[in-house]
């Protein structure tokens, strides 16, 4: 349980950091240095996803996760079934 | 019935326009600058407000996860209330 919920942490964490870019970006859509941080933020996001999903399943219903049987998308915890602290 | 709500402004019909029905009148719009509507007496003579915001220049950004518990991830615009 411990290494899900890093995971989820730092999905939480690299997920907030790329509203705050996306928002700069909507304003500032030439910046580059602002896109180089954004695309790395996401890339290391769509790293960080694979990991989680391919050990806990999909965190999302378009996960691109091979899909397995059974269905996993019922299989606990559910977010406020996470004991978080 | 229900009794009439006492503390209710007593209804007012809308002025009547010289020679028109109210819904036909022309909407007159008469430009008038702040300076002139407070030598009316409109306006209470101080200034507008004008606001502005001093456009954001990308710099240092905190790290992802130093921006969550921060609630941003520019350095510039992190500002805790003091308490």
């Amino acid at each position: 349980m411990d290494e899900r919920l890093t995971l989820l942490r730092e999905i939480q964490e690299l997920e907030f950091a790329m509203v705050d870019l996306i928002l700069f970006l909507d304003t500032h859509p030439q910046d580059r240095a602002a896109l180089r941080d954004y695309a790395a933020v996401r890339d290391k996001h769509m790293v960080v996803i694979k990991r989680y999903e391919e050990i806990y399943g999909p965190l999302s219903f378009c996960s691109t996760t091979p899909v397995k049987c059974p269905w996993q998308w019922l299989e606990g915890p559910w977010p406020w079934e996470i004991e978080y602290a | 019935m229900t009794a009439k709500n006492p503390k209710r402004p007593p209804s007012r019909t809308a002025p009547a326009v010289k020679g028109k029905n109210i819904a036909e009148a022309p909407l007159e719009v008469k430009s008038q600058t702040a300076e002139e509507l407070q030598s009316e007496g409109v306006y209470p003579p101080a200034r507008l407000a004008q606001a502005y915001v001093i456009w954001q220049k990308y710099g240092r950004t905190y790290k992802p996860a130093e921006a969550l518990e921060k609630g941003t991830i520019f350095p510039d615009l992190y500002s805790p209330y003091p308490y």
